[in-house]
């Protein structure tokens, strides 16, 4: 069968939408934890395995109604043989590494239209004394696919989008390289997101060593022994991130006038530095290009002993680039103003407000009003969107 | 560093805050500019510094840039920072 067995048969999309974990091998459709019970009435999982007849790379009517399965022979609730299955029960190598124990056989008046039905209903006979005495066994995990041919981004198949039946406009982000620069704070919350988005890839810049202060604005929680190594900030997102995503590259150096070029080729640069001059580098760069630049930043004071601020996210597009105006280019120095507070709640909220800005643009996310600027006043907690496109 | 000058912009006019500060303002409208020296009153930090200006006042909402203005109403609210933090 084709690489793409399950997405083009409705009968096992269905299924995997449905929480099965599926596998198909061959021409063998495997579907694994499928909890039953025993002679010694214990709940154990097993798995059913049916050849599947196909019409091309899609599956066809199921051309039999027997089914195999890898197990005990499943029981009732009392521990007695459910009879109704019986049919064979000889361990059968169907193929390579695919050894089964049994076979059942039931067999409604008109055949199985379809592997959704047939798979529900094997389930349902088999699980359902399993269920009467574990009410947390079920075979609808959403676990996902072990080696899930399907996917060529992912380690493990999204099926948050599949069960909300949202694949085809998660599909809208893939095939998109994405470079976020700077991984210090906002920059790292970006990753956290656009990691679980299937990008084609997703290229991290930034020279510098995750410190303390780093880890109390960053996703999940770094161990001592994580700064103790002092690693590259782009190694040490990686290494997480790439556990979901699996083309993450890291780029432990900052942007200068040697490698700024690199960005040119991106589909979407988040800019999420603190210096004024690798920005404006960026920005008079890329002007000319057809990447979409989206600039994130904060200022954060402290009056009278509360935390008063504005979270932006500035967004260029090859259509409208004077909004990079609004985009400070300014040398950060020091000085009675120049505070750098940042906290973590705010460089996640200026992530979240950039990355919905970048799913606005490719059409993920409904945009009536193509604001092209956005800030969130704190003390005021005011969103307000700016240079729209009329 | 608490000292009277921090008040001095006009002591009289149309109560504003900036930057969680009380204010008086005793035009009818108020330019980006002036916001900005309102909220730091003495010498400009940085002149190059691209400030971002943010007010509210109920309903009546948005962000001014260099060259705007609006009506001044009294309890508008100004918050002015230079957004370059990540």
């Amino acid at each position: 069968m084709s690489p793409r067995p399950i997405s083009r048969s409705p009968d096992l999309t269905r299924l995997r939408e449905e929480g099965y974990e599926l596998e198909v091998r061959d021409a063998f459709l495997i579907v694994r934890h499928v909890p039953y019970v025993n002679g010694s009435k214990e709940v154990k999982l097993g798995c059913l395995v049916t050849a599947l007849s196909q019409a091309g790379d899609q599956t066809a009517r199921p051309d039999t109604h027997v089914i195999n399965f890898i197990g005990e022979f499943p029981c009732n609730r009392d521990g007695s043989p459910i009879e109704q299955l019986r049919h064979q029960s000889s361990q059968q190598t169907l193929a390579p590494g695919l050894v089964v124990d049994h076979s059942f056989s039931n067999k409604p008046a008109q055949g199985y239209a379809d592997y959704y039905e047939k798979i529900t209903t094997y389930v349902r006979i088999i699980s359902s004394p399993a269920e009467a005495i574990d009410r947390s066994a079920t075979a609808r995990t959403f676990a996902g696919s072990p080696d899930d041919e399907e996917d060529p981004v992912f380690e493990y198949s999204d099926t948050n989008s599949s069960r909300a039946e949202i694949t085809a406009i998660s599909a809208k982000l893939r095939g998109l390289s994405i470079a976020i620069v700077g991984l210090g704070g906002t920059g790292a919350y970006v990753l956290d997101q656009v990691a679980k988005t299937p990008v084609r890839d997703i290229h991290l810049f930034d020279g510098d060593i995750l410190q303390n202060h780093n880890a109390f604005r960053s996703p999940g929680a770094a161990s001592r022994t994580d700064l103790q190594q002092r690693p590259f900030k782009t190694d040490y997102f990686k290494a997480i991130y790439s556990r979901m995503h699996k083309r993450i590259q890291s780029h432990p150096v900052f942007i200068d006038g040697n490698n700024v070029g690199e960005l040119s080729s991106m589909d979407f640069v988040f800019v999420c530095i603190d210096n004024g001059e690798p920005r404006k580098l960026i920005f008079d760069r890329l002007e000319t290009s057809t990447a979409t630049l989206i600039d994130v930043g904060m200022g954060v004071f402290a009056v009278e002993g509360k935390l008063h601020g504005i979270a932006r996210a500035t967004c260029s597009t090859p259509g409208m680039r004077h909004v990079a105006s609004k985009v400070p280019f300014s040398d950060g120095s020091a000085d009675e103003y120049n505070t750098n507070i940042q906290i973590a709640d705010l460089n996640t909220l200026n992530a979240v407000l950039a990355v919905i800005k970048w799913k606005k643009l490719c059409g993920f996310y409904a945009d009536l009003e193509g604001e092209h600027h956005i800030t969130y006043t704190l003390d005021v907690n005011m969103l307000v969107g700016d240079d729209r496109e009329t | 560093m608490a000292n009277s000058n921090e008040h001095i912009a006009q002591d009289h006019g149309t109560p504003i805050v900036v930057n969680g500060r009380p204010k008086k303002w005793a035009g009818e409208t108020i330019t980006f500019e002036q916001v900005v020296n309102l909220a730091f009153p003495h010498a400009p930090p940085n002149p190059n510094t691209v400030y971002t200006v943010t007010y509210k006042k109920g309903g009546d909402q948005g962000s001014l840039v260099a060259g705007g203005s609006i009506a001044v109403k009294p309890g508008t609210i100004f918050n002015v920072t230079a957004t370059d933090k990540s």
